[in-house]
């Protein structure tokens, strides 16, 4: 089972991991979508494979709900070392800060010792592509379960 | 397997927010939104700026959720006159306002008759294509012209949506929906300057500091803060000192902290906006002044449509409605995910009946054209075919034009012409 972990303000990353899961479900895949905020991080270290989904809000800062799952990452600093991820960061380019999160959240995991599979994906609000097709596209071209 | 029939009263966020979280907890439930107009969103496509399209990304959420997951979208359906909230309360098991706040609240000030006073939610609202406004009109039945010299009292976000688009550059607006026309005639001749009034310091003034950056960084503005003396350092004090401004600034933006109208009177053809500060009173010359200081129904208590006398055991509110308009969209879908989570336990629980005729019952009793949502999706078409160069999509600004194409009676009269 892959977990699909997501942080959001506005509900745009809860849709493209719900898409995530689709997309691998489709492919005979097992993955569930989990909130940020109600993850567990002691048990990350047993995952083979996370995917990671998060926004960007503030000036450069993580959504509300990223934050607590950042916080107990921080804190607890579980060994990481056998898990690999997966991560798509949500913006907008007419930040500054574009798409800050997700490079938040991915330092902290590598840090702790875990090792990311292929190209972070990235939607931008600011321009017109539709997120489903952004997250598809990344998900064919980075998720193992389509390598083959 | 719990079934209730939920009707939710009006389709901006929150309305949608609400029936996506129940439809995630209630797969089998049957969940209609009542919009007024014959388009959905709400504020989403009427009142977040049109040169923030970003901001409008939640839409992609909503379009699935009428698209795929079995929500129900019934435009052209005003609660209050198409049906009433007696008829719709009986008819569903459960019904949540989400009918937001219609208006800009009202600035109780000392004041001559006839003087040029409108809100900045309504200026907001034109450039983003709404149907009916309530802004001064030339004799032709054009927007007429805000003058050269504005004031706007209030200055949180939604002051500094209206200060940047009417000063914008107009090729700063590639990639919007703006409402040109529209934005052409309010800015007239060319609007000179504004002076933006705020209660607060400015260590504790309403606007996201990304908002005031977005301006200071405007390449046409010069702007400039008075009120400031004592301040606590902060993050707006810094893009006041960072911002040298345009050399030759076709607008100036003069933030006034601590500052607060007293009053607004004619003096000959012109007209004067006095002030008072701690450091002292202080009159500006005005053409038109913007109102910035939040929202209200508009409605005399009593009136089918205004909002308070619709209560009930089984009616539940969220968004504007509830909270008297506060918060952005996220702040209001996590309201709208507290409320869909009451419901489900009311439910669970047995607190809640069901067994009402649902949809089905009310639709019969509806005075107007139901605009369901592929008729939306036919106004959609329409106004993006019709876009000019540099712009998503045009905008129809008359119901009547919607309602016909949503219904397939013709084509847009535009579309023929493109
Ligand atoms: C100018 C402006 C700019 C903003 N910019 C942003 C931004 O950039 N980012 C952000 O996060 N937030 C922004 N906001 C705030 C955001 O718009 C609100 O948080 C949000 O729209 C509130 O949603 P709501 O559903 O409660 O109300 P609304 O969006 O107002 O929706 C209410 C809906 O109910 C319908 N309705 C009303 N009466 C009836 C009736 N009797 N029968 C049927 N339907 C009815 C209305 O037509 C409307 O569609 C902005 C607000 C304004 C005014
Ligand atoms: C107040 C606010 C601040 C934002 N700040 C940033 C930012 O600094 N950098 C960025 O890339 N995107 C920023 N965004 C854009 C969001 O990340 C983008 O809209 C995203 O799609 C939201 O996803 P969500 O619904 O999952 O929260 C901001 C949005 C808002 C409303």
């Amino acid at each position: 089972m892959i977990k699909v972990f997501y942080g959001t303000e506005s509900g745009n990353s809860e849709m493209a991991a719900d898409d995530i899961v689709e997309l691998i479900e489709d492919a005979g895949g097992a993955a569930e979508v989990i909130p940020m905020e109600d993850a567990d991080v002691s048990e990350l270290s047993g995952e083979k494979l996370i995917i990671v989904v998060t926004s960007t809000y503030g000036d450069g800062e993580l959504p509300e709900t990223t934050q607590p799952f950042y916080d107990a990452l921080k804190s607890d600093r579980p060994d990481l070392s056998k898990v690999s991820f997966a991560a798509f960061g949500l913006g907008d380019s007419t930040y500054e800060t574009y798409g800050n999160g997700i490079d938040t959240v991915s330092a902290l995991l590598k840090e702790l010792g875990a090792s990311q599979t292929g190209e972070t994906g990235r939607h931008d609000a600011a321009k017109t592509l539709p997120l489903t097709d952004v997250v598809s596209t990344w998900a064919q071209s980075t998720l193992p379960i389509f390598q083959d | 397997m719990i079934e209730p029939k939920i009707a939710i009263v009006g389709s901006g966020p929150s309305g949608c927010f609400a029936a996506q979280f129940l439809r995630k907890s209630l797969p089998d439930a049957e969940i209609t939104i009542f919009e007024t107009l014959p388009v959905p969103y709400g504020l989403a496509r009427f009142g977040v700026a049109a040169d923030h399209q970003g901001s409008k990304s939640v839409c992609a959420q909503f379009d699935r959720m009428f698209e795929r997951d079995g929500v129900q979208f019934a435009g052209n359906v005003t609660v209050g006159d198409d049906i009433s909230f007696s008829d719709l309360r009986s008819l569903f098991d459960i019904v949540i306002v989400a009918s937001g706040l219609r208006n800009d609240r009202r600035l109780e000030l000392q004041k001559d008759k006839d003087m040029n006073i409108v809100g900045a939610g309504e200026i907001v609202r034109a450039l983003n294509g709404f149907p009916e406004i309530d802004l001064p009109k030339d004799t032709s039945g054009n927007l007429a012209p805000l003058g050269q010299k504005l004031a706007v009292v209030g200055n949180g976000n939604v002051a500094i949506d209206v200060i940047r688009m009417l000063t914008r550059p107009i090729r700063g607006f590639d990639g919007s929906d703006v409402d040109d026309a529209r934005l052409l005639a309010l800015r007239g001749n060319g609007i000179r300057s504004i002076d933006v009034l705020g209660r607060s310091p400015i260590e504790h003034a309403k606007f996201d500091t990304s908002m005031l950056r977005e301006i200071s960084h405007l390449p046409n503005v010069k702007m400039s803060c008075t009120g400031t003396e004592g301040s606590t350092d902060c993050k707006a004090l810094d893009i006041f000192r960072e911002h040298s401004g345009a050399s030759e600034p076709d607008v100036e933006i003069r933030f006034h902290f601590k500052r607060v109208p007293s009053a607004f009177l004619k003096n000959g053809d012109t007209s004067i906006l006095f002030t008072e500060a701690p450091d002292g009173a202080e009159h500006f010359e005005v053409d038109t002044l913007v109102t910035a200081i939040g929202f209200f129904d508009g409605l005399p208590s009593g009136h089918p449509r205004s909002g308070h006398s619709w209560v009930g055991p089984n009616v539940f509110r969220v968004g504007w409605a509830e909270n008297g308009g506060q918060g952005t969209i996220a702040a209001n879908r996590k309201s709208s995910k507290t409320v869909a989570q009451d419901i489900v336990d009311a439910l669970t629980n047995g607190k809640l009946q069901i067994g009402a005729a649902g949809y089905h019952g009310a639709r019969h009793r509806i005075q107007s054209d139901i605009i369901s949502f592929d008729g939306w999706k036919r106004i959609d078409e329409a106004e993006r075919a019709n876009r000019a160069e540099g712009r998503l999509r045009n905008k129809i600004t008359d119901t009547s034009e919607m309602i016909k194409i949503a219904l397939g009676q013709v084509q847009s009269s535009l579309t023929k012409c493109a």
